[in-house]
């Protein structure tokens, strides 16, 4: 493109902003409010997954050894775990390991210092990659020969995974809901505002300018109202999350909500968003009006 | 310059609006084109700037069969012409400067360029000191003449005019008539719908009637014989 046609398209826009301003308003106060709330949205889906995954970190399988496994062959048994698919981490425990964490347990609570022969077997701590995988992964390390007895708090973690994928499934037909809404109803507002626009789309034909010489001042103008209605949806949704936030960490504080820079990303999105739509909106409207 | 062979139009609703138009105008003509209401003037000065295309027929306009060509080059066939319209069609909220330079912008030229052009197109017009003021505040005999200027400033030698002066009174109306007479003198080829026989019988131009959808062409030194002061002279 020209300068001088990129000069003259950037001078209508400005004049174009001036001369409708009540459709700036109107398209600008739409995607504040859409962005605004399609924002809130994805900050509880990201902090949903965010916990989720806390949770799902600290759960672990036990797999008890058989009393004459030797230290050697635990430790055969722990690399050849350790890669298989779905286990993230083994940690292998001894016996006198695992007396002194059952002291540091109880905290001297229990009077242990009778325990002469050690009572605990040994056994290898599993982290697997997430909690739908427990199961199987649980019933695999059962069939091992060195493997006594498996433990995995089975009915907790059945009930949590079932939880969390139901509440995920429906967050995520809510965001994606509420995405669509968000396009449906920024394009149906600009298309208004380019409907009242029409007859200028036919002078401007007429005159002798091509499509994409009507199109691009529409399409700017578009990703201006995205634009600008994104960057103030942020600027409202900014504090209204803080507040949230520092709320929500004096009741449960070991919650891991996202902030500070861990915020860029979405926010980035949510202006990629409110733009794309404006841009898009405005092409789709203008398109309806042009010969070709 | 401008030809019709047999042209025939027919809306989309059916309504069959020419079946049979035939007519020459050569380069540097003006002529009228009358008729009376709904005989389908405006859509045969339509077809030939492409607004319409015609159902059967050709129309070649500077050597090119306007009804063949991709919709991706009617807006340069548009720039080799002008049309001037009843209701003027100007862009709202800007001013006359903008709305005649927006026929240069189109084509990307520079500024220079424009500033000049446009002053030369408003002085013809002699609207060179509302240069700076809103369309939407001038009459409508200074808004007519901006979209004339329009019309001309792209150095086109083809200005279509469709019922110019409807809008206007008289006076104003025989002014901007004076203006199509001036551009014509200075060497481009006017076309003129009207029914206003008032216009056709002051300038004694040659005249193309279009009746129920056909052509009639006639002199208008013949006019009289016709009876044209008398609208009976609208039935063949
Ligand atoms: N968009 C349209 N759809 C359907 N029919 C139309 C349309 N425009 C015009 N017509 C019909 O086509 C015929 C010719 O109309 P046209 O506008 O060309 O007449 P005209 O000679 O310009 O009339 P006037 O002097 O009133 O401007 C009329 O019968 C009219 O009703
Ligand atoms: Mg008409």
């Amino acid at each position: 493109m020209a300068s001088r046609t990129l000069q003259f398209f950037l001078l209508e826009l400005s004049n174009s902003l001036k001369r409708n301003i009540l459709m700036l308003v109107a398209s600008v106060t739409t995607v504040t409010i859409l962005v605004f709330l399609l924002g809130l949205f994805l900050l509880f889906f990201m902090n949903f997954q965010r916990i989720r995954s806390a949770i799902a970190s600290e759960l672990e399988i036990h797999a008890y050894l058989k009393q004459q496994t030797t230290d050697d062959q635990a430790l055969t048994l722990k690399h050849h775990l350790a890669s298989l698919t779905h286990i993230r981490s083994v940690r292998y425990v001894t016996r006198d390991e695992a007396l002194s964490e059952l002291r540091k347990d109880t905290k001297g609570e229990i009077d242990l210092s009778g325990i002469i022969n050690n009572p605990l077997p040994a056994y290898l701590s599993i982290q697997v990659d997430n909690p739908e995988s427990i199961p199987a992964v649980a019933s695999a390390i059962q069939s091992m020969k060195e493997v006594e007895q498996v433990n995995y708090f089975q009915k907790i973690i059945d009930q949590f995974v079932s939880l969390f994928k139901t509440a995920e499934r429906l967050f995520l037909g809510l965001v994606i809901l509420m995405l669509l809404c968000t396009l449906m109803i920024i394009h149906n507002t600009i298309r208004l505002c380019v409907f009242s626009r029409k007859k200028e789309i036919e002078i401007m034909q007429l005159v002798g300018a091509t499509s994409s010489f009507v199109r691009w001042p529409f399409i700017l103008e578009g990703a201006f109202y995205g634009l600008l209605g994104a960057t103030l949806a942020l600027i409202f949704l900014a504090p209204c999350y803080h507040a949230l936030v520092s709320e929500m960490s004096i009741i449960f504080p070991i919650l891991p909500l996202a902030k500070g820079h861990e915020l860029f990303p979405l926010m980035l999105w949510l202006l990629v968003i409110g733009t794309s739509v404006g841009c898009s909106g405005s092409y789709l409207s203008v398109n309806r009006y042009l010969h070709c | 310059m401008i030809e019709f062979r047999s042209v025939g139009f027919s809306y989309p609703n059916g309504v069959r609006a020419l079946s049979a138009i035939n007519a020459t105008i050569q380069k540097g003509e003006f002529v009228f084109i009358a008729g009376p209401t709904g005989s389908g003037k405006s859509t045969a000065l339509k077809m030939i700037y492409r607004e319409l295309k015609p159902t059967f027929g050709e129309i070649w306009v500077n050597g090119l069969n306007v009804g063949t060509i991709p919709p991706k080059r009617i807006p340069y066939l548009r720039r080799t012409l002008g049309v001037v319209f009843e209701d003027f069609k100007l862009l709202h909220g800007r001013t006359v400067f903008q709305n005649v330079a927006y026929a240069l912008e189109v084509v990307g030229t520079d500024r220079h360029e424009i500033e000049r052009q446009v002053g030369r197109a408003l002085q013809l017009v002699a609207l060179g000191h509302k240069a700076d003021q809103n369309v939407e505040h001038l009459s409508g005999g200074e808004q007519q003449r901006t979209s004339i200027a329009r019309a001309i400033v792209n150095g086109s030698n083809l200005l279509i005019a469709d019922e110019p002066t409807g809008h206007l009174d008289a006076e104003t109306g025989w002014e901007i008539m004076q203006i199509f007479e001036q551009i014509n003198k200075e060497g481009a080829t006017v076309v003129v719908a009207t029914h206003n026989i008032d216009w056709i019988e002051r300038l004694q131009k040659r005249v193309i009637f279009i009746y129920e959808g056909e052509t009639i062409e006639k002199y208008i030194k013949g006019a009289n014989r016709l009876g044209l002061s008398n609208s009976s002279v609208l039935s063949p």
